[in-house]
């Protein structure tokens, strides 16, 4: 049995070949993603661990906030805890330094150059790792030392004069060194360092003079690390963190780590929809060849085979098939994902690749992704196989194939199962309802298809009037399981890419209809999108107050926005810098109480969720400072422009990370002159090089090239889905040539052209990826409509669908019927009349 | 118009016509310097054991296949020396097929089979033509029909009417009795005759069977890529005899050589 499996897989390659890609590509997915997570997490350990290995202890005070350590802002600690800590035995010495993200150098283009690390402020100590290559260490408060890779980036030299931005606003300073961290250019790879003398740090970077943001701690020769540790931090009570070098390592690397953590999700992301895609394409290309070897195995079992060894016949195939793809795709997989890894992190500010370690995850996850999917998707098809009659060996014809009518029952039950649960959990608000009954309305689909596919494909009958597309029409509709599972597969990708582009063209609908509606401000002054790691911009209040004096503008409101503690729960609070200019700004309209500089505004949403009204109290923690209690002075209608936890300035100016406004709003006199104002404004902000200003529609095109780039990725995943489903037609379309060769031999003989047998099977497969596109576009968009008003309390309120887009994934599908149909029908047109009219 | 001379017009010829299959030493020489002329309005068969060329032949006739050496011809058309487009659009108009497996088109009914040469070629179907057709090979009832639910025999019968609609000038025959159980067989054999003597159809069927020879007006036997020799208006006996003669000339050749 063995020996007669093995001779039948080679007898198929390239039906083999077919399925095997389908696995190598999910495979190679999924392991370069696991390969590319994990080389870029121990290249970043290592870079990090080396940059603070000098440090042995290290105390910072605990984040109000709490949250990860490694991005939250620093919270000053004064003298008195230096000597607390210098005080506990085993401890050497103690000593105070400011370290602290946010301080932004403007290069000569005017702009703070571009990192993917962070931009420190530190404050300048000897021993505490940096060495001077060039100049002194700064001593007066105009002078900064900046590390070697900022000079090589900026092309500062020690004597430039150089704008920085700190907490406080654009400040003049003179480099005065240029500083290496032990042979490197940069403490960490990426890094932007600037060294401040102590005062100024502490006042710039802590915006708390006589304060420090963390105690370096050196240990006294033979104590302890972890006794130290302790004791420091019994002695020091709650409210501080004592870590080793590298817990401060492995913390400070966080962020750094997320910028790429994206792209691995993207990868795993295509590897799902691979593996989902491929789960059909290897189930039909296991049916086909089950199908194939009906006679085959007819005979095997004449002879004498019993049901059990002819489907352990074809899962042994499937076996053998699906472990050698796995050994290709992971081998592959762990090439693209260290390529990849290099390609992320090279550049001059990337980290230094870690050497190579075997992924034992990615192993494992690639091998169950691989040989367990192939199995499992072989199991019905080998089912199928046992049950082949031994007389079908002495059949001429192949039985016509009917859908299943169980199948379709079971289908059309969860079909209407799945949208009762959509309604239901729309109506209840439960997203995990919907989620479930998305579920069940898919697998319902994929169930009723093959009934489908007669009465669909005959709409289209008009369409195709020549003999040669009418009978590859019809010859679309001979195998309905078959034309199902193929169409199923091509279904898959357009219905996931379609659900996404309808979720986000409502969102940018939402978002044109959000400002066309509720923001009255003409100028929007912002950044782009923040990345991951880095502070907001600052805008300098000054800027705002002469841009509030100009003689066009009615009213400016600076924004700030950081997350802190409300009713002791994880929240996010905004402010604004002149509250009283809020309703001019925005559709503000308040329903109870009404504008106060010192008590706390709420949208009736907000209220709604903290079960707050006029009157109530509520306690707030910020970054800094201590925790206060505020009264809610006012509820405003909903607007999606000034939403949240309004807190009055003068208690965010003091616990923000800042004081100064990270965006602002800009309302002008009626009649005036949007392009002179908006140079005027431009010119103002000449001193804020982190912000632009921007107009209402350029505020929407903002929003939609973000859209724009998950679109890109969308639009690249349904290519991946796309590829693995051609090789679903391809597949489908050579064994439709095999089984029909009888046929095209006697169209030849009785005068069909080459070119009408090529037509003929063009149009069966760009039948097939039609259907299967208009299946995905339109449950694609039934189920992106129902996330939408899944997600309506999320702010997505305006439906829209992507109708370009649709169009688009339709005539993609199209495209790649023709495609799909090329070898085939190349085949099938050549096919030796003679040999075609023999062949039984 | 040829380089014979013939009083009856003849509907397909081949003259001198050689085909020879492989190279060197596995060379099989399947014609060798066949002339045959088949007179318009006829029935004929041809004969000949296994690999005696007979199939071969009609192949070549038909435009199915090119020979070597030699010339093809179809009415006075030349096939020699034609395109694959040429020979295509050749068969579509001027040739019929009838197959051994039927051949039909699953996906289409009966009627749809008959008329697929015509939607081929994009022409028009004469109806009076085609009701005579259908009446004579007693499909009419069975017009809706897909191919899964006629007889063999009726499947065969409606490859005939699909042969028939086109008028070629010449029809193909291959073993088309050779899937049919004996009464079919007779009931097909008997229209193609029927064919012939009626709408004065010309037709050229490759058989085994001395029965279904013996439907001929004329029949030639093959052997070895030649024809050895020719009977007119046989009957099953006369076919039988002449075989036995064959083999017997054969199997002397065989001995004395």
């Amino acid at each position: 049995m063995l020996r007669a499996t093995l001779k039948s897989l080679l007898g198929r390659k390239l039906r083999l070949a077919l399925s095997a890609i389908a696995i190598i590509l999910a495979v190679t997915f999924v392991s370069a993603a696991l390969v590319l997570q994990s080389t870029l997490n121990r290249s970043f350990d290592t870079a990090f661990n080396s940059a603070f290995e000098r440090i042995q202890l290290q105390v910072t005070a605990a984040s109000p906030l709490g949250g990860d350590p490694g991005t939250a802002p620093p919270v000053p600690l004064d003298d008195t805890v230096v000597a607390r800590t210098s005080g506990v035995s085993g401890v050497a010495s103690a000593r105070g330094e400011v370290r602290a993200n946010g301080a932004r150098i403007i290069g000569r283009d005017g702009r703070v150059p571009e990192t993917s690390g962070q931009r420190i402020g530190v404050s300048w100590a000897e021993g505490s790792g940096a060495t001077l290559t060039e100049g002194r260490a700064p001593a007066a408060p105009g002078e900064i030392v900046i590390n070697a890779g900022l000079a090589k980036e900026t092309g500062y030299r020690v004597g430039d004069a150089v704008g920085v931005l700190t907490m406080k606003p654009r400040q003049q300073f003179t480099v005065v060194g240029i500083a290496t961290y032990e042979g490197r250019d940069d403490l960490v790879n990426g890094e932007q360092t600037i060294s401040f003398a102590l005062p100024t740090a502490q006042e710039l970077m802590l915006g708390a003079p006589g304060a420090f943001s963390s105690i370096d701690v050196r240990l006294a020769p033979g104590a302890d690390t972890g006794k130290v540790k302790a004791d420091v931090r019994n002695a020091l009570g709650d409210g501080f963190l004592v870590r080793t070098g590298t817990e401060v390592a492995h913390d400070a690397s966080g962020p750094a780590r997320g910028t790429f953590t994206g792209i691995t999700y993207v990868l795993l992301g295509f590897a799902g929809v691979a593996v989902l895609v491929g789960v059909f394409l290897i189930a039909n290309a296991f049916s086909i060849v089950v199908a194939q070897r009906t006679k085959e195995l007819a005979l095997l079992r004449a002879i004498g085979a019993g049901r059990g060894q002819v489907r352990r016949s074809v899962l042994l195939e499937a076996l053998i098939v699906s472990f050698l793809s796995w050994i290709g795709g992971f081998a592959l997989g762990l090439l693209v994902g260290r390529l990849a890894a290099s390609a992320l992190a090279s550049g001059d500010d990337g980290v230094p690749i870690a050497g190579f370690q075997l992924p034992i995850a990615a192993l494992v996850v690639s091998f169950l992704v691989g040989v367990g999917v192939t199995l499992l998707s072989a199991l019905l098809p080998a089912a199928r196989a046992s049950r082949v009659a031994p007389v079908a060996a002495m059949r001429l014809t192949t039985q016509k194939e009917r859908p299943s009518k169980v199948n379709t029952i079971i289908g059309a039950v969860l079909l209407v199962a799945g949208a009762a649960v959509i309604g239901a959990g729309l109506a209840g608000d439960a997203i995990a309802a919907v989620g479930g009954g998305a579920l069940l309305t898919f697998v319902g689909v994929i169930l009723v298809t093959p009934v489908l596919i007669a009465p669909v494909i005959s709409l289209v009958g008009g369409l195709t009037r020549s003999v040669p597309a009418r009978l590859g029409r019809l010859n679309a509709t001979r195998h309905p399981r078959r034309t199902a599972l193929t169409a199923v597969s091509l279904m898959i990708g357009v219905m996931l890419v379609t659900i996404v582009s309808t979720v986000l063209s409502s969102l940018q609908s939402t978002a044109t209809h959000v400002v066309d509606a509720n923001l009255k401000a003409e100028l929007i002054v912002n950044s782009g999108a923040v990345s991951a790691g880095s502070v907001p911009p600052t805008i300098n209040p000054e800027s705002l107050r002469r841009m509030r004096e100009l003689p066009d503008v009615a009213a400016v409101a600076g924004y700030a926005f950081e997350p802190a503690k409300v009713n002791g729960k994880d929240d996010y609070v905004l402010s604004w810098d002149d509250v009283s200019a809020l309703t001019k700004i925005a559709s503000v309209q308040f329903v109870a109480g009404g504008l106060s500089t010192d008590k706390v505004l709420l949208n009736e949403g907000t209220a709604k969720r903290l079960d707050a009204k006029t009157g109530d109290q509520l306690t707030v923690q910020l970054g800094r400072g201590e925790e206060r209690t505020l009264e809610v002075g006012g509820v405003f209608g909903d607007t999606q422009v000034a939403d949240g936890i309004v807190l009055p300035w003068s208690f965010a100016s003091t616990g923000f990370r800042t004081d100064q406004p990270n965006q602002a709003y800009v309302k002008l006199r009626e009649g005036a002159p949007l392009t002179a104002t908006k140079s005027e404004v431009v010119a103002l902000l000449r001193d804020n090089p982190e912000v632009e200003v921007r107009t209402r529609s350029e505020l929407i095109d903002q929003a939609g090239s973000a859209i724009g780039l998950i679109v890109a990725v969308v639009q690249v995943l349904l290519a991946v889905a796309m590829i693995i489903a051609i090789l679903g037609v391809v597949n489908t379309l050579v064994l439709a040539v095999l089984e029909r060769t009888n046929e095209f031999g006697m169209l030849r003989a009785i005068g069909m052209y080459r070119g009408d047998v090529r037509r003929m099977i063009m149009v069966e497969s760009v039948v097939m990826s039609l259907f299967g596109a208009v299946l995905g576009v339109v449950l694609g968009a039934g189920l992106g409509l129902a996330l939408v008003q899944a997600l309506k309390s999320q702010g997505i309120n305006q439906m829209a669908l992507p109708w370009q887009l649709m169009l688009v994934y339709v005539v993609a599908a199209a495209v790649v019927g023709v495609l799909a149909a090329l070898a085939p029908a190349g085949r099938a047109a050549k096919l030796n009349i003679l040999a075609a009219v023999r062949h039984a | 118009m040829s380089v014979l001379d013939a009083a009856q017009p003849a509907a397909a010829r081949a003259v001198d016509v050689w085909k020879v299959y492989g190279s060197g030493e596995t060379e099989v020489a399947a014609l060798r310097g066949i002339t045959l002329s088949v007179e318009a309005g006829k029935f004929t068969a041809i004969m000949g054991p296994s690999g005696s060329g007979k199939s071969t032949l009609m192949h070549c006739l038909a435009g199915l296949d090119t020979v070597d050496r030699g010339e093809l011809f179809v009415g006075d058309t030349t096939l020699t020396g034609m395109s694959d487009k040429q020979l295509t659009q050749l068969r579509r108009d001027r040739v019929g097929f009838i197959f051994q497996q039927f051949n039909l088109l699953p996906t289409l009914t009966a009627q749809e089979n008959i008329l697929l040469p015509l939607a081929i070629a994009g022409r028009k179907h004469d109806q009076e033509w085609f009701d005579r057709v259908v009446d004579t090979v007693g499909l009419r009832p069975r017009l809706g029909h897909r191919p899964s639910e006629l007889s063999g025999g009726q499947q065969q019968r409606v490859a005939c009417a699909r042969a028939l609609l086109s008028r070629p000038d010449v029809i193909f025959a291959d073993e088309p009795t050779g899937n049919l159980d004996s009464r079919s067989g007779a009931e097909v054999l008997s229209f193609l005759r029927a064919s012939v003597r009626e709408f004065n159809q010309t037709i050229v069927m490759v058989t085994h069977d001395p029965n279904a020879a013996s439907y001929a007006d004329r029949v030639v036997f093959l052997a070895d890529g030649n024809i050895v020799s020719e009977i007119n208006d046989p009957t099953e006996d006369v076919v039988l005899d002449t075989i036995k003669q064959l083999d017997a000339n054969a199997n002397r050749v065989m001995e004395t050589a």
